[in-house]
C-alpha cells in the first residue's frame, strides 16, 4: 500500500511536468503566431518559469 | 534606508507611468519598472554586493526567481479556464441556459437566481471574472435581453456578477495570494466569501435586471446558440460531478487518496468534458485560444512576482508595509472601499501581496479576525476590474455583450449602486470581523 | 525579417540570457554541499533512510550525527534546519557536532532536518542564496533556503493540506513545511515521510528530549521563547528563569505548546513518542515583512531601520534598537538554551543524564563570534557533507 501511494504521487508529479509542457507548447505556439510585438514579449516572459520548471532548474 | 526605499519607489512609479504613456501594456510597463527599480537598487546600494549579470549574487536571479512566485496559481488559472472553455465549446453552457429559460421563464425571480448561479460558477472555480464573462457572459446576457433588460443594465449586471464570481470561493486569487504572503493558511475563507459574493451578485442581478417583462421564450431561444444534438443533462453534469468528486475525495479520504492538486483536477475534468462532449472539440485550438485570452492575466501574475521580489530586495515592500501598518484603523475602514478597487484597477492582482499582506498583519495585531477581514478585502478588489488603466473584466463585458453606450457615463454609472452595496457589506465585515468570525469555519 | 519577428528574437535572446544567469545560481545552490567536521565525540553518521527507506535517493535522506559517550545515560536530539531561512539552527548544529564532548549519554544532531528546503530559495522574498560566517581560516558557507521543501522534490501541493492524524486543515504549502507535518506518514509526500522517519528514529533510539531550533520575525508573538510540550514544561520553565536571570540581556520566555495546533514538533513529538519536545525561538529581523533592504548583512547582523521604526510604534514582540539582533547573539542564545535544558534534564532524571562539554555558551559566542567554534575542513580528519 505504502509503495503504491508513493508511486501514485510520483506519477502525478510526472503528470504535472507533462501539463507544464503542454501549456508551454501552447504559449510557444501563440508566440510563433503572434503579430503583436508587445504580446510577443509577454509570451516570452511567461515562458521563462515554464521552461525552467520543465528543465528542473527552479 | 528610508531615503533609498523612497527613491526606488519613485523610480518604479515614474518608469511605470512613463511606459504607460509610451503605450506599453500594463504588464510590460510593470516589467520595465521592475527592471528599472532593480538596476537603480544595484547601483545605489553597493553594500549588498549585488551585480546585474554576474551569476553569484545577481539582479537577474531575483527577477527570474520572482517570476515563479505565482507559478502554481498560473497553472490553476490556465487549467480551470481551459476546463470552462471546453464546457462552453461542447455546448454545455448553452444547454444549461436554454433549460433555465424553458423551465423558469414565467418565474422571473427563480430565473434570475439561476442565471446568477450560472454566472458565479466559472469565476468561483477559476478566480477570474474575465473567465466568467468569456464563458457564460454572452449567453446570460442574451437571456437578460429577452427578459427586457436594456443594454446598459445587462452589461452592468454581467460585469457585477462576474466580479462577484471572481471573489466567490473556492478560488479567490486575491485571498490566496495575500494569505500565502502572510503565512496565513487559505482555510476558512469559504464562509465569509460565499456570504459576501453571493449577496453582492444577487443584489446586483436584481437591482439591475429585476424589473422588466417576462422572458420572451421565442426571442431568447432564437438568439441562444443551439446545443449540439445528443447532448443531455448527464453529459453536461458529468464533468462537474467528476470535478466535485475529486475535490471532495481529497478532503474526505485525504490519507487514502493521492495528492492531485487543483491544476490536475481541472485537467482531468477537462478530459471528462472531451469524452462526454457530443461534438468533436478542437482541443488544441481551444487551448491556444484559452492561453491567448489569459495572456494579460497570466502575464500580470508572472510580472507581479518579479516586481514584488525587487520591491522586497530594495526595501520598498517593507516601506509600504510599514506605512500601512502604522495607519489608524478608523482611517482604513473609511478609505479601503475606495483604495482597494482603485489600486486593483492600476495593479491588478499585484495589490493582494502588496497591500493585502501588511493589512493582514495589522488586523492580526489589532485583534481582528484576519480571515473575515481578508475575505472582505478580497470581495472589494474585483470591483476595481472595471476601472482604468486595466479594466480587464469591464472591457471584457463590454466587448462580449457588444455594448455600444458610453463606458463611464452609462456602464460604470449603472454599476455604482450595486458597487456601493458591496462596499458597504465589505466595510461592515471589516469593522465587525471579530463578531463575524463564526463564518470562518 | 519583419519588425515583429526581430522583436521576438531579441526578446527570446534577453530571456535566455536572464534564464541562464539565474539558472547558474539556482544550480549552484542546489549542488552546493555543506561540510561538517566530525568532532571528538561523533561516533557514527547514520542516514535517515535507515528509519524510513522511501527516503533513500531523495534530498531528505539526511545525515544524523550521533555523539555517544559510551557511558550509560539518556539521549537528547537537536534539530537544525527545520526552516532553512532561519540560519541559527544549522550554525548552532554545526558548532555542536564539531565541538561537543559527550561525558555521559548521547547527543544526536541533525543539521539539515529538511534538506530539500535548503536547496531552493524562497520565491518573492529576495533572500540571499547563501550566508557565510567568518572564521580564522576563512569563511564557512551555508545555503539559505525556503521555509518549505523544494517543489522540485515535492510537487504538486494538495488543494488543502489535511494533517495526519488530526485531520486539521492547513494551508496547501504547509505540506512541505517540516514543522507542520509531524508525526509524519509513511505513504505521504516527501516532508511527511521525513518527519515519519525522524519519529521512527526518536522512538527506536529512545530519545528523551527533542530540541527544535527556530527563529521568528519580531512581529510574531511567539518570540524569544521556549515552547514546550506538557512533558517538558518544568525543564522549559526552569531554563527560562535561569537563563534570564544569569545570562541573557533580553529575557527568554516559556510557553505551552497549544493542544489544538497540529503538525508542530513541540506538540506531536511529545504526543506520539516517549520524548519530551521543546522548540526555541529567537528574533530574526530579516523574517519581518516590514524589513528594509534584504541582503546577507541584514540576515547576519540583524540591523534594520524599518524594524526599529515599527518597534517605536509598539508593533513588535521583541526589543529592537540600532544594535539589532546579530548572529552571535542569536547563536549564543540557542547554544546556552540547549545546554541549560540538557543540564536541567540530567538533574531531574539522573539515570538518563546527558553530560556535554566543549560547547560555548552565550557570553563566549558573543565575545569570540560563532566562527571561532567552526573548524577548518583542511585540518579535519573526518568530515561529512549535507
Amino acid at each position: 500500500m505504502n509503495v503504491s501511494m508513493i508511486m501514485f504521487n510520483q506519477w502525478i508529479t510526472y503528470g504535472y511536468y507533462a501539463m507544464t509542457f503542454v501549456f508551454a507548447l501552447a504559449l510557444a505556439w501563440n508566440l510563433w503566431k503572434s503579430k503583436d510585438p508587445q504580446e510577443s514579449i509577454l509570451y516570452v516572459v511567461i515562458l521563462i518559469p515554464f521552461v525552467l520548471r520543465l528543465l528542473r532548474l527552479k | 534606508m528610508f531615503a533609498h526605499a523612497y527613491t526606488i519607489l519613485a523610480a518604479v512609479v515614474v518608469v511605470f507611468l512613463l511606459a504607460k504613456t509610451l503605450r506599453l501594456s500594463t504588464e510590460l510597463s510593470m516589467l520595465a519598472s521592475t527592471v528599472a527599480g532593480g538596476v537603480w537598487h544595484v547601483f545605489a546600494w553597493p553594500g549588498s554586493g549585488l551585480r546585474i549579470f554576474v551569476p553569484d549574487n545577481s539582479l537577474l536571479r531575483h527577477i527570474v526567481e520572482g517570476m515563479f512566485t505565482y507559478f502554481d496559481v498560473c497553472l490553476i488559472f490556465i487549467s480551470a479556464t481551459f476546463f470552462m472553455t471546453l464546457v462552453k465549446e461542447s455546448g454545455g453552457v448553452a444547454f444549461i441556459v436554454r433549460r433555465i429559460v424553458k423551465t423558469f421563464r414565467t418565474r422571473r425571480v427563480v430565473c434570475l437566481l439561476l442565471l446568477t448561479l450560472v454566472m458565479l460558477i466559472p469565476g468561483a472555480l477559476t478566480g477570474s471574472g474575465a473567465t466568467a464573462v468569456l464563458t457564460v457572459g454572452a449567453l446570460v446576457g442574451t437571456v437578460l435581453s429577452a427578459m427586457g433588460v436594456d443594454d446598459t443594465r445587462r452589461t452592468a449586471a454581467i460585469f457585477m456578477t462576474a466580479a462577484m464570481s471572481a471573489a466567490a470561493p473556492p478560488i479567490n486569487l486575491w485571498a490566496m495570494m495575500a494569505a500565502a504572503g502572510a503565512n496565513l493558511p487559505y482555510v476558512g475563507f469559504n464562509g465569509p466569501l460565499v456570504v459576501l459574493s453571493v449577496a453582492g451578485a444577487v443584489f446586483s442581478m436584481f437591482w439591475l435586471a429585476g424589473g422588466g417583462k417576462t422572458a420572451d421564450e421565442e426571442e431568447a431561444m432564437k438568439n441562444l446558440p443551439m446545443p449540439p444534438e445528443g447532448i443531455n443533462g448527464i453529459r453536461v453534469a458529468a464533468p462537474f460531478v467528476f470535478l466535485a468528486a475529486l475535490l471532495l475525495a481529497g478532503r474526505v479520504w485525504p490519507f487514502d487518496f493521492p495528492v492531485i492538486g487543483l491544476p490536475m483536477i481541472f485537467a482531468l475534468s477537462s478530459l471528462v468534458v472531451i469524452l462526454c462532449s457530443g461534438v468533436r472539440l478542437k482541443v488544441w485550438e481551444i487551448l491556444t485560444r484559452t492561453v491567448r485570452n489569459l495572456l494579460p492575466l497570466v502575464g500580470i501574475m508572472v510580472v507581479v512576482g518579479a516586481l514584488i521580489q525587487i520591491l522586497a530586495l530594495s526595501g520598498v515592500r517593507g516601506l509600504i508595509s510599514l506605512k500601512v501598518v502604522i495607519l489608524p484603523l478608523s482611517t482604513l475602514f473609511a478609505t479601503l472601499f475606495v483604495i482597494l478597487p482603485v489600486s486593483e484597477g492600476i495593479l491588478q492582482y499585484a495589490v493582494a501581496p502588496l497591500l493585502g499582506v501588511p493589512l493582514i498583519m495589522l488586523f492580526n495585531m489589532k485583534g481582528m479576525d484576519a480571515i473575515v477581514a481578508l475575505s472582505a478585502m478580497s470581495v472589494l478588489w474585483p470591483l476595481g476590474d472595471c476601472l482604468p488603466p486595466t479594466a480587464v473584466v469591464g472591457r471584457a463585458a463590454v466587448m462580449e455583450l457588444d455594448f455600444r453606450g458610453r463606458y463611464f457615463g452609462d456602464f460604470v454609472k449603472a454599476c455604482l449602486v450595486p458597487m456601493a452595496f458591496v462596499a458597504l457589506c465589505c466595510t461592515l465585515f471589516l469593522i465587525y470581523s471579530k463578531q463575524l468570525s463564526f463564518l470562518a469555519f | 525579417m519583419d519588425r515583429t519577428n526581430r522583436i521576438k528574437l531579441a526578446a527570446v535572446g534577453v530571456a535566455v540570457l536572464a534564464a541562464v544567469v539565474a539558472s547558474v545560481e539556482f544550480l549552484a545552490m542546489r549542488n552546493y554541499r555543506e561540510t561538517v567536521i566530525l568532532g571528538p565525540s561523533v561516533s557514527e553518521v547514520r542516514k535517515l533512510s535507515q528509519y524510513e527507506p522511501s527516503l533513500s535517493g531523495t534530498p531528505n535522506d539526511v545525515n544524523i550525527y550521533i555523539m555517544d559517550s559510551g557511558k550509560p545515560g539518556g539521549t537528547v536530539m537537536v534539530l537544525g534546519g527545520t526552516h532553512p531561512e532561519e540560519p541559527v539552527g544549522p550554525i548552532a548544529a554545526h558548532i555542536l557536532v564539531e565541538n561537543a564532548r559527550l561525558e555521559a549519554g548521547r547527543l544526536v544532531v541533525v543539521t539539515r532536518a529538511n534538506r530539500s528546503a535548503s536547496l531552493y530559495s524562497r520565491n518573492g522574498e529576495a533572500y540571499p542564496n547563501f550566508f557565510r560566517v567568518k572564521t580564522d581560516w576563512g569563511e564557512k558557507k551555508w545555503r539559505l533556503g525556503d521555509r518549505g521543501g523544494s517543489p522540485l522534490d515535492s510537487w504538486p501541493d494538495p488543494e488543502v493540506y489535511v494533517h495526519w492524524p488530526s485531520h486539521q486543515m492547513l494551508a496547501y504549502m504547509d505540506i512541505r513545511n517540516l514543522n507542520r507535518t509531524w508525526p509524519g506518514r509513511a505513504d505521504g509526500l516527501l516532508t511527511e515521510r521525513t518527519t515519519f522517519g525522524l519519529m521512527n528514529f526518536i522512538r527506536q533510539e529512545k530519545v528523551d528530549m527533542l530540541i527544535d531550533l527556530h527563529e521568528a520575525e519580531l512581529e510574531y508573538p511567539v518570540e524569544n521563547t521556549i515552547v514546550a510540550h506538557e512533558k517538558a514544561q518544568e525543564i522549559a520553565a526552569m531554563a527560562s528563569m535561569m537563563l534570564t536571570a544569569q545570562e541573557f540581556a533580553v529575557p527568554i520566555g516559556m510557553e505551552f505548546s497549544p493542544k489544538a495546533l497540529h503538525g508542530l514538533s513541540h506538540r506531536e513529538v511529545g504526543d506520539y513518542s516517549e520524548a519530551m519536545s521543546i522548540l526555541f525561538e529567537v528574533a530574526e529581523p530579516m523574517l519581518d515583512r516590514i524589513r528594509g533592504v534584504t541582503d546577507e548583512s541584514l540576515l547576519m547582523e540583524g540591523k534594520d531601520d524599518f524594524v526599529v521604526e515599527a518597534g517605536k510604534h509598539g508593533l513588535l514582540y521583541a526589543p529592537m534598537d540600532e544594535k539589532g539582533w546579530p548572529i552571535e547573539v542569536r547563536v549564543g542564545r540557542h547554544l546556552s538554551t540547549i545546554l541549560q535544558c540538557i543540564d536541567i534534564f540530567s538533574m531531574m532524571t539522573p539515570d538518563r543524564s546527558v553530560t556535554v562539554s566543549g560547547v560555548p555558551r552565550y557570553a563566549e559566542v558573543i565575545e569570540k563570534g560563532p566562527g571561532a567554534f567552526l573548524k577548518d575542513p583542511a585540518q579535519a580528519e573526518k568530515i561529512a557533507q549535507d
